[in-house]
């Protein structure tokens, strides 16, 4: 056995050496890369190892220009995810890849980008941010368009907010069932995009977030003229080795552990209507 | 034109229908703002108007629950067309400034020149239709887990 | 190829230069009223003077008329049972008293030779290869297991009924794959006629007690277990799936279908995993992969749903990989046309069949 091949299934242990919790269910933690650093694109994703649970697929949610501080935001939905959630700085965690394909923040560059995510969706879009962030001018306007559940899922907030200040993004957030605390708009995401006011010949749509509410902001997006081959969306699937080989991630002939999980409606389109494929 | 039709052939909602029918619309229509905490309607009672959203935000309450808001350049109130009463409580958040048609004048507007009866209700019925298709979206409660 | 006559009571002779060197061999014998692949040692452990009686949802075992050691058709197993094993163990994961994690990877595989593969165990192998060998994607266990294989194939002199390599393009010629390839001649003086295969081939009948013999033994018995073949699989079938993605007709099938994965595990192609966690008494984690299948309702959760919910939604899957999107993936088909789906099916369900209704061939 070579190392290289080895390299595939094993894992590298990274400490952790921060946690913030961002929601009653969903934590952001940093683990230090520094002695194998993560060089990743916005979008992809690793395979994060509790000692003893397992492995589960993470989007990336840091930083790409440093690939010494792997960031990742997890929400506790099962039998891996709730103790990689419960993890405290000091604690070693298990990390393969980056695994998968990101983001157009390239192809995007000379146009407006408009990001729509909702809920955790939000998580695999952050990197994003930092990329435009990083080269501001290259882009037109930055549309940052949010929903979630409630005001107290909203997820990085506050710095959204300040990414938005420091960088101009138009960002707008939205709930779906506002509380005592909540004044801005309350409405599903689509409306968001409804009412932002860019040239759809111009932008580039990249969304995140459940299935369907993709399905609406795809839908929404069309109508108001962004053409198929600019929509971006992020596809989740069950994974259990990221590498292609164990079969799980398949959607008809796409590997989403290889050929996504971002990918361009236009080769999403003919398979995201047929039901359990 | 006057300044009214202009700002009402300004409005999504409107852009795009001729010079005449703004003009009859400008008819029945004023100028109007709210106060944070405003009440725009009440339900149950009369509903005697379209609000159209130039700026701010008003919230549709059920109670103490806020449904939705409606924002700038969106619209409010139709049930002047149908039964007559309002459906929800719209309170003002912050200031709001809209313009409000008078549901009566339009009415017999509408009903004079059938050509803006028929263009005004397309409008209202895409309104209508897209609250139907977030409503539709909401109702999956898709940030929920494992639905 | 060279071609030469080897006697049955020097077959053992071959079965010893097989594991030279410590190599592992694999071989029919027979276990639990079935022909399975396991290791043997010598000719006394191979399944002598029986035959096979297959039908969709059936096989069984019958004496021979004479002492003919190949005399069967394929059991359930495959070489994937050896090359991909049900489970592995990738590696295990330690920690020592400050926190440190540790991933430590498993012992190497034995080198293993096989004997009595058929040209569809052949074509599986090379299927398998395009899954597991890809350009910047290699399997390490895989990998270990397949290098410096040895193989020696018997060619098929019959066919079962649940057969369709015909139409596969997959044999029942063995024309590829092999280093060795065995046709046992039952007429006249029992012998075998040995075909040279490769390098590797040659190098293991060196010394042994061959003549070189001019017979057209293997293509008769070819074409006379080719003749046996009714099954054809429709040849537009690729396409035709894909098109029927949304038609009624798989719940037709569904209806019938246990949704048991029996014919994953049979597949010799097959090769989705799982991965599960356990951690020994002396607090190694392990983690380890193990055949999982597709008509699994768990096999496509995601945050306590299955995206495949209906047995429907999973025949389609199955079947539609194995027959369409595996050309995209892999530029070949998933399918041998062994037939081992269709024996080993419970419910007796024949994919050929079903292909042939559901993609509307006619």
């Amino acid at each position: 056995m070579t190392a290289a091949a080895l390299d595939l299934w094993r894992p590298v242990p990274m400490p952790v050496v921060s946690k913030v919790q961002e929601t009653a269910d969903t934590v952001t933690i940093e683990l230090d890369a520094r002695d194998s650093p993560v060089r990743f694109a916005p979008g992809q994703f690793t395979m994060l190892y509790a000692f003893g649970h397992g492995e589960v697929p993470i989007s990336i949610s840091g930083d790409p220009a440093h690939p010494e501080r792997l960031v990742h935001t997890i929400r506790a939905v099962g039998r891996v995810t709730n103790p990689l959630v419960a993890v405290e700085p000091g604690q070693v965690l298990g990390v393969r890849g980056p695994f998968g394909t990101g983001w157009p923040v390239h192809d995007a560059e000379d146009g407006e980008v408009v990001v729509v995510a909702g809920g955790i969706g939000l998580a695999p879009v952050r990197p994003v941010f930092h990329a435009l962030a990083a080269h501001r001018e290259r882009y037109e306007r930055v549309w940052v368009l949010v929903g979630a559940r409630t005001p107290a899922d909203l997820l990085y907030r506050e710095e959204l907010e300040r990414f938005a200040g420091a960088h101009g993004f138009d960002l707008r957030l939205t709930v779906d069932h506002a509380d005592d605390t909540w004044d801005g708009p309350v409405g599903v995401v689509t409306r968001l995009l409804e009412a932002a006011d860019f040239d759809p010949s111009r932008a580039t749509l990249m969304t995140c977030g459940p299935e369907i509410m993709m399905r609406f902001v795809v839908r929404e997006a069309l109508r108001q003229g962004v053409p198929a081959e600019k929509i971006w969306l992020s596809m989740e699937r069950n994974m259990k080795c990221a590498i292609g080989l164990c079969g799980h991630c398949q959607w008809g002939a796409d590997f989403l552990c290889r050929t996504g999980p971002v990918m361009r409606w236009d080769h999403a389109m003919h398979r995201f209507d047929v039901g359990g494929l | 034109m006057s300044d009214l039709a202009n700002a009402l052939g300004a409005h999504p909602f409107l852009a795009g229908l001729s010079d005449v029918h703004l003009a009859e619309i400008a008819a029945c229509a004023s100028d109007v703002r709210f106060t944070s905490g405003q009440v725009v309607a009440k339900e149950g009672r009369p509903a005697d108007a379209t609000y159209i959203l130039r700026k701010g935000r008003v919230a549709l309450k059920a109670g103490p629950h806020v449904v939705e808001t409606v924002e700038d350049d969106e619209v409010l109130g139709w049930s002047w067309l149908f039964d007559g009463v309002w459906h929800v409580d719209a309170v003002a958040v912050g200031e709001v400034d809209a313009i409000r048609l008078d549901g009566a004048l339009l009415d017999a507007a509408m009903h004079r020149d059938a050509t803006l009866g028929h263009a005004l209700s397309r409008r209202i019925l895409l309104l209508v239709h897209r609250r139907l298709e977030r409503a539709r979206l909401r109702s999956l409660d898709v940030f929920g887990v494992a639905r | 190829m060279s071609r030469y006559r080897l006697d049955p009571h020097d077959l053992d002779r071959l079965l010893e230069r097989l594991q030279e060197g410590g190599r592992v061999l694999i071989g029919p014998r027979l276990r639990d009223g079935a022909i399975v692949l396991d290791r043997i040692r010598s000719t006394a452990d191979l399944p002598r003077g029986l035959t096979t009686v297959t039908a969709p949802g059936r096989q069984h075992l019958l004496d021979r008329a004479d002492d003919a050691l190949f005399g069967y058709e394929v059991g359930p197993d495959a070489a994937k049972r050896w090359l991909h094993p049900p489970r592995v163990e990738l590696w295990r994961a330690r920690k020592d008293e400050g926190g440190e994690l540790f991933f430590e990877g498993t012992d190497e595989p034995p080198k293993y030779a096989f004997i009595g593969l058929r040209a569809c165990d052949l074509a599986a192998i090379g299927i398998q290869d395009a899954v597991f060998l890809r350009p910047g994607i290699t399997d390490p266990t895989y990998a270990a297991r397949r290098a410096d294989v040895r193989i020696v194939a018997v060619q098929c002199g019959a066919s079962a009924a649940t057969c369709f390599c015909a139409s596969m393009g997959t044999g029942p010629r063995v024309d590829r794959g092999a280093d060795l390839t065995l046709t046992e001649v039952l007429d006249g003086e029992p012998h075998f006629v040995v075909e040279v295969g490769s390098e590797e081939g040659e190098a293991l009948i060196e010394g042994l007690p061959v003549k070189p013999v001019a017979s057209t033994a293997p293509e008769e018995a070819a074409a006379r277990a080719a003749a046996h073949q009714e099954r054809q699989m429709p040849g537009d079938v690729r396409a035709s799936l894909l098109n029927a993605l949304e038609s009624p007709a798989w719940d037709d099938v569904a209806a019938r279908c246990l949704a048991c994965g029996n014919c994953t595990l049979v597949c010799p192609t097959c090769f989705c995993t799982t991965v599960e966690d356990t951690t020994t008494l002396a607090g190694d984690a392990v983690h380890a992969r193990r055949w999982d299948t597709c008509f699994d309702q768990g096999f496509t959760d995601l945050h306590g749903h299955a995206v495949r919910e209906g047995v429907a939604q999973r025949y389609r899957q199955w079947l539609t990989h194995k027959l369409s999107t595996w050309h995209d993936q892999f530029d070949t088909s998933g399918c041998v046309g062994c037939g081992r789906c269709i024996t080993w099916c419970p419910a007796g369900i024949d994919l050929v069949e079903e292909a042939r209704r559901i993609g509307g061939s006619g």
